[in-house]
């Protein structure tokens, strides 16, 4: 078979796994709402607690905790939430895998001739489609809302980032997606490491509010280096700003192993344990 | 039916117990041979390995021990090759909800990589009579028709080898006649399949020969004629009685004569050593207020109740 014609297939399959995701998804038109309202939900608690700190409630004004002060604040947590909509990709495999597991679609895909890639770039690029509409949204009334303006070279650095959390959380999220197939245990397990450390991501909050030592904690969580550099970026409008060299190096790193990792640890575990109660 | 297309060899699967020391034989060193083009049907009890056995065949599931070999294909090495050849239907599983018939067909096509899928669907609609139920939502079709649309899509994949895992399981009588029409039209376009079924009459009606299975090993394969043969040394008899029931099936216990007693709810069937004691037996029943006693040929059903 040729490459083009290889790759064409494989194309189709990827796009046709996307397009069953994306059908399903919106087949029930309040959830896909619901993908819109939740974010904004999310925001109103951060907004508040800020809003009190900034306007004098515990400090004096015109002071800053770390980049946030009160003339960006609404602007970070916006930057913030556009991070927790990419956050949703821990568990895109996850979702999709359980679903899969209880419908018994799952052997249908496992014993076709194609590439597991595929099946995983499919889920990847149904959830990107999907939350596009709503990261835009919040993205763009940032920009209206900031009070600065970060340049087209910022702005696509900011993007940039924001995919490579995505591939980062998806290289994770492939690990719990498979547990979710074969070690249902473990998964539960996993998954509550996850949640521990995104206690500590600081999406919407400085990492200055916390004591000292958490801090040092909070600096070896890779995911707050991602979030520390787009503050940094939209704030100073300078993707070399000091220290920031540090955050890319973390981010790219992660960015390059977690899906490596993800994938090992997918064929390794799932060919030992195939799928649990089935 | 020469061309041996599957062959297993000692093939086994085990499963570890909830208490991790002890271990559930699903499939004992099976061996067995099919041939090309034939129906062969895996008859057997609840839990006998009849699913496990078509999951190990189409690689879903590794062996524990022993191998199988698929169109010349080993299962254990050469998966990919395997997948290029054969399709599984798992009864009325393996179906998308949320979206309509046709996204899954669709889908499956693409996955698949059917040439032409637009043109087949239309054509295997009409042939099902299912094209009205195409747009659809899944979700609101019958169990029937969720069955119809599994085997629609085992059609259209079009391998050479299938394996239909309980296709007519909770059909009613008419539509599992549609589906026994449906299924034996794969003998025509020459497709190998392996079809585990609980059901005699489908059993009997779509298949070239018959594999036994029990405790995950085949205790027969053979022919349905001649796999009846194997007890129609013995004579059946069936009998209805009106009263003191317990008191016949004591007399009947006790006797030399009798092989085997089925005990339904108002009647008996009973397999005789052989037809010498019919005398015998009727010296017995005549005591007794008999409705119906009936001389009858074997069933499918006398071989699996007899032989597993």
């Amino acid at each position: 078979m040729g490459i083009k014609r290889n790759l064409l297939k494989n194309a189709v399959q990827i796009w046709a796994i996307s397009k069953l995701n994306l059908k399903k998804s919106l087949r029930f038109k309040l959830t896909f709402v619901m993908r819109f309202i939740n974010p904004l939900l999310a925001l109103i608690i951060p907004l508040f607690i800020m809003g009190f700190i900034f306007s004098g409630g515990i400090i004096s004004s015109g002071v800053s905790i770390g980049v946030f002060g009160a003339e960006n604040y609404i602007s970070l947590i916006l930057l913030g939430t556009c991070g927790t909509m990419v956050g949703g990709f821990w568990s895109i495999y996850d979702q999709q895998f359980r679903e899969e597991k209880v419908y018994k679609t799952l052997p249908a895909l496992i014993i076709a001739p194609f590439n597991r890639f595929n099946l995983l770039l499919g889920i990847f690029l149904s959830h990107l489609i999907l939350i596009l509409f709503p990261f835009s949204t919040i993205f763009i009334l940032n920009l209206i809302l900031s009070p600065n303006i970060p340049s087209i070279g910022s702005l696509l650095v900011i993007l940039l980032t924001f995919f490579l959390y995505a591939l980062t959380l998806s290289g994770l999220g492939l690990v719990l997606g498979v547990l979710a197939i074969s070690r249902q245990n473990w998964r539960t397990i996993f998954s509550l490491g996850y949640r521990i450390i995104v206690m500590f991501n600081c999406v919407t909050f400085p990492k200055e509010i916390f004591p000292e030592i958490l801090g040092k904690f909070i600096d070896l969580n890779p995911f707050f280096h991602f979030f520390e550099l787009n503050r940094y970026i939209w704030v100073f409008d300078n993707i070399f700003y000091p220290g920031n060299g540090i955050h890319f190096l973390i981010i790219i790193i992660c960015a390059i192993i977690s899906p490596i990792i993800g994938i090992i640890l997918f064929n390794q575990i799932y060919s030992k344990y195939g799928i649990e109660g089935v | 039916m020469v061309n041996k297309i599957i062959e297993t060899f000692d093939l086994t699967k085990e499963y570890k117990m909830k208490n991790k020391t002890e271990h559930i034989i699903a499939i004992n060193k099976l061996n067995l041979n099919v041939y090309k083009g034939e129906i062969l049907g895996i008859l057997g009890p609840n839990g006998a390995g009849k699913t496990t056995l078509l999951e190990l065949l189409c690689t879903l599931i590794t062996p524990t021990s022993g191998y199988a070999l698929v169109n010349g294909y080993n299962i254990l090495k050469d998966q990919r090759k395997i997948k290029n050849c054969v399709c599984l239907m798992l009864g009325a599983e393996m179906i998308h909800y949320y979206v309509t018939g046709r996204d899954n067909l669709t889908y499956f096509s693409k996955i698949y990589d059917i040439k032409d899928y637009k043109k087949k669907i239309a054509q295997l609609g009409k042939e099902f009579d299912f094209s009205r139920w195409l747009d659809e939502y899944t979700e609101s079709y019958s169990t029937g028709m969720r069955m119809k649309l599994a085997l629609f899509r085992t059609l259209l994949i079009d391998r050479p080898i299938l394996y239909l895992d309980e296709p007519t399981a909770g059909l009613d009588p008419k539509t599992t006649n549609y589906m026994i029409q449906k299924i034996s039209l794969l003998k025509k376009q020459n497709k190998t399949t392996i079809l585990s079924t609980h059901r005699m009459h489908v059993a009997n009606s779509l298949c070239d020969r018959i594999a036994l299975i029990k405790d995950g090993k085949i205790i027969k394969v053979d022919t349905t004629s001649n796999l009846k043969k194997l007890i129609t040394e013995h004579l059946i008899i069936e009998i209805d009685i009106k009263e003191n029931k317990n008191h016949l099936l004591k007399d009947l216990n006790s006797s030399n004569f009798v092989e085997k007693i089925i005990n339904k709810e108002d009647s008996f069937i009973i397999h005789l050593k052989d037809n010498s004691y019919y005398q015998e037996l009727f010296e017995i029943v005549k005591n007794y207020k008999i409705l119906k006693f009936n001389e009858r040929e074997a069933s499918l059903n006398d071989v699996f109740t007899t032989l597993l």
